[in-house]
């Protein structure tokens, strides 16, 4: 009871905050930018509604959801960055945080609330993400549970097409929301790390953001490597399929324990951390 | 110093260190708060007396050194003061919410602190517990006296204050002076900081002085002297 009394603080504390507000323009452009990119594609290739002999729909609102997510540049600069700039300071703690960790009395289930927000955090802001972009599409491109023949065809490196004989565009969205979720958990975790030792939140950011560029550069340099030394870098990870990661031959269950690996190093640290830690 | 029996003291604190990076804040800081007593620690501005009672409080861990607080060694039995109330570096609180909700948010943690008892302690303090204004629009002065009911919400037993009369006007700094009177009266034992001579003067039994990290007896024309001589 104290416990879940603690994290709604910490919910609130993280939530009641008016840069949230930057997701609306920041998902309505990626909705629109990724819209036009479908219908102009698709026109280009004579994809139009209602092409006689055509089994699935020429494009849905799945096609513009896929290329955003597993796009390398949106996830660096805009989504997992957006999610820090809003989270960046959830340490060091807040006065009225020390207060509240005063009544709830212990350090561990501090150290819980805080790791348990970025998750919940996480989840929400990607499931938010998704459900907003296909709400938004789905008026120009409609909605349809199965591929559509845009995606199908492949043309686009964005498109997950890997999964297409196997699933459903849903199936292969959990997947991609899994990584999300799990990646941006990780790197908010990180980004805790950072902040409970130089306790400064913009050296914590920086840090995360460093990595994520770093990995978004080491991406491109291996390319003609092996498919195990090609999941090292981190921005692969978020994305099931882009370039030159396009081909990968390793399993997707290989990047949820890529991020399962970064939690075990990463949580037993600020937990050490958060013990000593002073308000 | 001289030594009470363990079962009249809520607070002691035994060589108590601290430092951050190559500055020792705290080189040995000792104190002993019998209970229903008040204590004020005075120093200059960065000589450690809020560090102090953050340890004291356990919300910092000292580099050595030993504080219990009603016989329960903190760090060690508990991690937190027990059945104790803070205001230490002014209190914060969350911005959009109304005094009351910032109580209650902070009693469902603590899980003592009725609507009741958060309307009582409102009252206490001078604010008015059905005003719906957010805390982010109140004056240092109201947020001072939430802070300070926010410290007694769940009527502790000891309380460690930081300049308690911080930010109020000379009425609200006597409206404190009543409240911390009588709650010593029934007996609430508190450890207080202020850099009022004339505060340390009208509340406190003993007051300190944080100097170069070191807790002793303030004794200056007018203030030590005149304690000594009351208590005698």
């Amino acid at each position: 009871m104290k416990f879940k009394a603690f994290l709604e603080i910490e919910l609130k504390q993280l939530l009641l905050r008016w840069r949230w507000l930057g997701f609306i323009p920041i998902f309505a452009f990626l909705s629109y930018r990724m819209s036009n990119f479908v219908l102009n594609s698709s026109l280009a290739r004579g994809l139009t509604i209602g092409v006689a002999g055509q089994a699935a729909v020429p494009f849905n609102a799945w096609d513009a959801l896929f290329p955003t997510y597993n796009n390398a540049w949106y996830t660096v600069f805009v989504l997992v960055n957006f999610f820090l700039i809003c989270v960046c300071d959830s340490l060091p703690e807040s006065k009225f945080g020390s207060i509240a960790v005063f009544r709830l009395r212990s350090r561990k289930g501090w150290w819980l609330a805080k790791t348990l927000s970025i998750l919940i955090l996480a989840t929400l802001y990607t499931l938010a993400g998704f459900l907003v972009i296909l709400l938004a599409v789905s008026p120009r491109l409609g909605f349809s549970w199965q591929w559509s023949v845009f995606a199908l065809e492949a043309d686009s490196i964005l498109v997950p097409f890997a999964f297409q004989k196997v699933s459903t565009p849903l199936s292969a969205a959990l997947t991609l929301f899994g990584m999300n979720v799990l990646g941006l958990w990780v790197f908010g975790v990180l980004m805790q790390l950072v902040t409970l030792l130089t306790r400064r939140y913009l050296f914590g950011y920086g840090v995360v953001m460093f990595t994520l560029i770093s990995s978004f550069i080491l991406s491109h340099l291996l390319v003609n490597v092996s498919p195990f030394l090609k999941i090292l870098p981190a921005i692969h990870n978020f994305n099931m399929n882009f370039w030159p990661y396009l081909y990968r031959d390793l399993p997707m269950r290989w990047s949820y324990l890529y991020w399962i690996v970064w939690l075990f190093i990463l949580l037993p640290l600020t937990f050490r951390l958060m013990k000593k830690a002073s308000f | 110093m001289e030594q009470l029996p363990s079962q009249n003291i809520c607070l002691k604190a035994e060589k108590i260190t601290k430092k951050f990076n190559k500055n020792k804040v705290l080189k040995g800081a000792s104190i002993e708060l019998p209970l229903r007593a008040i204590y004020g620690i005075c120093g200059f501005n960065g000589s450690g007396k809020s560090v102090f009672l953050k340890i004291c409080s356990g919300l910092m861990l000292p580099d050595s050194g030993t504080v219990s607080i009603f016989n329960k060694k903190i760090g060690n039995e508990l991690e937190f003061a027990p059945d104790t109330g803070i205001l230490i570096d002014g209190a914060g609180f969350l911005a959009s919410y109304s005094a009351a909700r910032n109580l209650e948010l902070l009693a469902k943690v603590s899980g003592k602190g009725s609507a009741a008892r958060i309307r009582e302690v409102l009252e206490q303090v001078g604010l008015n517990a059905a005003d719906k204004k957010p805390v982010g629009t109140f004056s240092t002065g109201m947020k001072q006296r939430l802070g300070l009911a926010q410290a007694l919400m769940e009527e502790p037993q000891l309380l460690l204050l930081d300049e308690p009369t911080n930010g109020l006007d000379f009425a609200g700094q006597r409206e404190i002076y009543t409240i911390l009177s009588e709650l010593r009266g029934s007996g609430v034992s508190i450890l207080l900081t202020s850099h009022s001579l004339d505060e340390m003067k009208i509340l406190c039994d003993k007051v300190f002085e944080m100097d170069r990290g070191v807790l002793s007896p303030f004794v200056r024309p007018g203030i030590g002297e005149e304690l000594e001589d009351e208590r005698q």
